[in-house]
C-alpha cells in the first residue's frame, strides 16, 4: 500500500508543534503567575501584561495556519477533527494567557500580603500547571484515562476557588483588596476551566466522540 | 408504461449482511432493493470480488468508493447483469432485486435493465436527435403514440433538469450539446423507462464544476423517487451526495456505514487512510 500526502502529514505536524509551542509558553509563564503577584517590583508585572501579544500572534498563526490547511487540503475524518480542535485548542491557551495577564494586572493594582490567601493561590497555580502538563503526555500517549482524570482534577482548583471566596479575608473592611483577592481566585479558576476544555478536545481528535462526563461515572 | 414497473415487493431485512453496519431499526420503514449475500466474481482466474453482503434501500443515494481496480464498477455492473457481457465472467452467490435473484429468478436481463437503469462516464448519447435519445427506450417496449411519447420524452427531461434548456430545440443532434447537458441527456434517457434504482458509474468525473454541481443537485431530485447508486472516485462527491457509504478495497467491502461515519470516524484504518487521501 502507498502512502500519500507526505507534504500534509508534514504540515499537519507542524501545526501541533505550534498548538505545544503555545502551551509550553503559557505553562512557562503560569508558573511565575503567583510570583510575579508577591514581587516587590511591579516591572515585572507590567512586562508580563505587555507580552501577552505574543500569545495572541501564536493563536493568530494557528487559526492561519488551520485554516489554509482546510483550505488547500480538504482533510476529513481524523485530519479534519485534529484541525479544527488545533483551532479550539489554541483559543483556550490565549484564554489561559489573557487570565495570566490579569493576574499581572492585579499586581499592578496591589500587592497581596495575606500568606493564607496566597499559599492558595500557589495552590491553585500548582494544579493547573500540573494538569497542563499532564495534557501534554496524555496527547503525546493517547492516554484516554488520563484525559478523564485530567478532566475530573478541575474539581480540585475549584475548591480552592471556594475556599478563598468563603475565607475570613472577606470579613475585611478593605473592598478594594478583597475585590481584587476575588477576581485573582476567579482568574486562577478559569484557567483550569480551559485546561479542562483543552483536554476534551484532546479527547475528541483521539476517539471521535464529544467528551461526556457520564460516560465514565 | 404501467407495465414497465413492477409491483413493489416488500422485503424484510432478517439477515444481517456481515459487511454492513445498517441499523436495521433507523432503517425499518425503508424497502430493500437491492441485497447481495456472498456475492463472488472472478474474471478468469481474478477473484474480483469476495463475499460482498451489501444491502441497498429505495430512496437513499448509495455511494461506492475505493481505489482503482478494488472491484466496485464490476460490482455496480452486476447488479444490472452488464458484467455478463464479457465471456470469462464466473460469478457465485446472491444478488436480490426486490427479494428476487436476479441471476435464477426467471427475470429477464431485459427486464431487469429496464428496472434498473445506468448512467456511464462519460456521456454516450445516441447519434441523434435529443427527443429520439429519450424516446430511444420507450419505442424498444412497443411505445409509438406521439402524444404519449411527447409526453414521456418532456417528463424525463424536466426530471433530468434540462428541460428549460432544450425544449426549443429537440430535434437538434444530442452530439452538439456541453458534455454536462449530455450527461443530463443520458440520465432522462434512463428515466424514460421509469426504473426503479439508477446505477451511476462515476458520472462526473468527465465534467466541469458546474456541471457536476448540477448533477449532484439532480441527484439530490432523483432520491425522492429512485434509489440511486454511484461509483465515484471524487471522496468530496461521496461526502456531499450520499446517505450511505460503501468502501471496496482489493475485491472486498472493508466498510459500509453512513455516510457521515465513514466520513468523520469510520472504524477501520484503511476507510480512514483512504477517504483522508493518505493511499489509493
Amino acid at each position: 500500500m502507498t502512502v500519500y500526502r507526505e507534504k500534509f502529514q508534514d504540515e499537519l505536524e507542524s501545526l501541533i508543534s505550534e498548538c505545544i509551542k503555545l502551551g509550553k509558553e503559557c505553562h512557562k509563564r503560569l508558573a511565575r503567575a503567583v510570583e510575579i503577584l508577591v514581587a516587590d517590583d511591579i516591572e515585572e508585572a507590567r512586562n508580563l501584561v505587555k507580552a501577552d501579544v505574543e500569545i495572541n500572534k501564536m493563536e493568530a498563526a494557528i487559526n492561519a495556519h488551520s485554516i489554509n490547511l482546510i483550505t488547500t487540503q480538504a482533510p476529513v475524518a481524523s485530519d479534519l477533527r485534529l484541525i479544527i480542535s488545533c483551532i479550539k485548542i489554541a483559543d483556550d491557551l490565549e484564554r489561559i494567557g489573557d487570565n495570566i495577564g490579569n493576574i499581572a494586572e492585579v499586581r499592578k493594582r496591589i500587592k497581596i500580603t495575606n500568606e493564607r490567601t496566597l499559599l492558595r493561590f500557589k495552590t491553585m497555580e500548582r494544579l493547573a500547571s500540573l494538569m497542563l502538563e499532564d495534557v501534554y503526555t496524555a496527547f503525546k500517549e493517547k492516554d484516554i484515562d488520563l484525559l478523564h482524570e485530567i478532566i475530573t482534577r478541575d474539581q480540585d482548583i475549584d475548591a480552592v476557588f471556594v475556599q478563598i471566596t468563603t475565607s475570613d479575608i472577606f470579613e475585611e473592611s478593605d473592598a478594594f483588596l478583597t475585590g481584587q483577592i476575588q477576581l485573582t481566585a476567579k482568574y486562577l479558576e478559569r484557567i483550569g476551566d480551559h485546561i479542562k476544555s483543552i483536554a476534551e478536545h484532546i479527547y475528541f481528535i483521539q476517539t471521535g466522540e464529544q467528551y461526556e462526563k457520564n460516560k465514565y461515572q | 408504461m404501467a407495465e414497465l414497473k413492477s409491483v413493489k415487493t416488500t422485503v424484510k431485512e432478517n439477515t444481517q449482511p456481515q459487511n454492513d453496519k445498517r441499523d436495521s431499526i433507523i432503517q425499518e420503514d425503508k424497502e430493500i432493493v437491492f441485497q447481495s449475500k456472498n456475492f463472488n466474481l472472478w474474471y478468469g482466474d481474478n477473484h474480483a470480488l469476495q463475499d460482498i453482503n451489501l444491502t441497498f434501500h429505495e430512496n437513499d443515494i448509495n455511494a461506492i468508493i475505493g481505489p482503482s481496480g478494488c472491484g466496485k464498477s464490476t460490482f455496480v455492473k452486476s447488479l444490472n447483469r452488464m458484467t455478463e457481457l464479457v465471456p470469462i465472467v464466473r460469478t457465485e452467490g446472491e444478488i436480490q432485486f426486490r427479494g428476487d435473484d436476479i441471476f435464477n429468478s426467471g427475470m429477464s436481463v431485459e427486464e431487469l435493465r429496464t428496472r434498473v437503469g445506468m448512467v456511464f462516464q462519460k456521456p454516450n448519447p445516441f447519434p441523434k436527435s435529443i427527443y429520439d435519445n429519450v424516446a430511444y427506450g420507450p419505442r424498444v417496449h412497443g411505445i409509438k403514440k406521439k402524444s404519449i411519447l411527447d409526453e414521456v420524452v418532456e417528463k424525463s427531461l424536466r426530471s433530468a433538469s434540462i428541460w428549460d434548456e432544450v425544449k426549443d430545440r429537440l430535434n437538434d443532434n444530442a452530439y452538439g450539446l456541453s458534455g454536462g447537458q449530455q450527461q443530463r441527456i443520458c440520465i432522462a434517457r434512463a428515466l424514460a423507462v421509469e426504473p426503479e434504482v439508477i446505477l451511476m458509474d462515476e458520472p462526473t468525473s468527465a465534467l466541469d464544476p458546474i456541471s457536476t454541481t448540477k448533477i449532484e443537485d439532480l441527484m439530490q431530485e432523483l432520491k425522492k423517487d429512485y434509489s440511486i447508486i454511484i461509483v465515484t472516485h471524487n471522496m468530496q462527491q461521496a461526502a456531499r451526495v450520499s446517505d450511505r457509504t460503501s468502501f471496496f478495497y482489493q475485491g472486498y467491502v472493508v466498510e459500509s456505514d453512513d455516510t457521515n461515519v465513514i466520513f468523520e470516524n469510520p472504524s477501520d484504518k484503511r476507510t480512514e487512510d483512504y477517504v483522508s487521501g493518505r493511499f489509493g
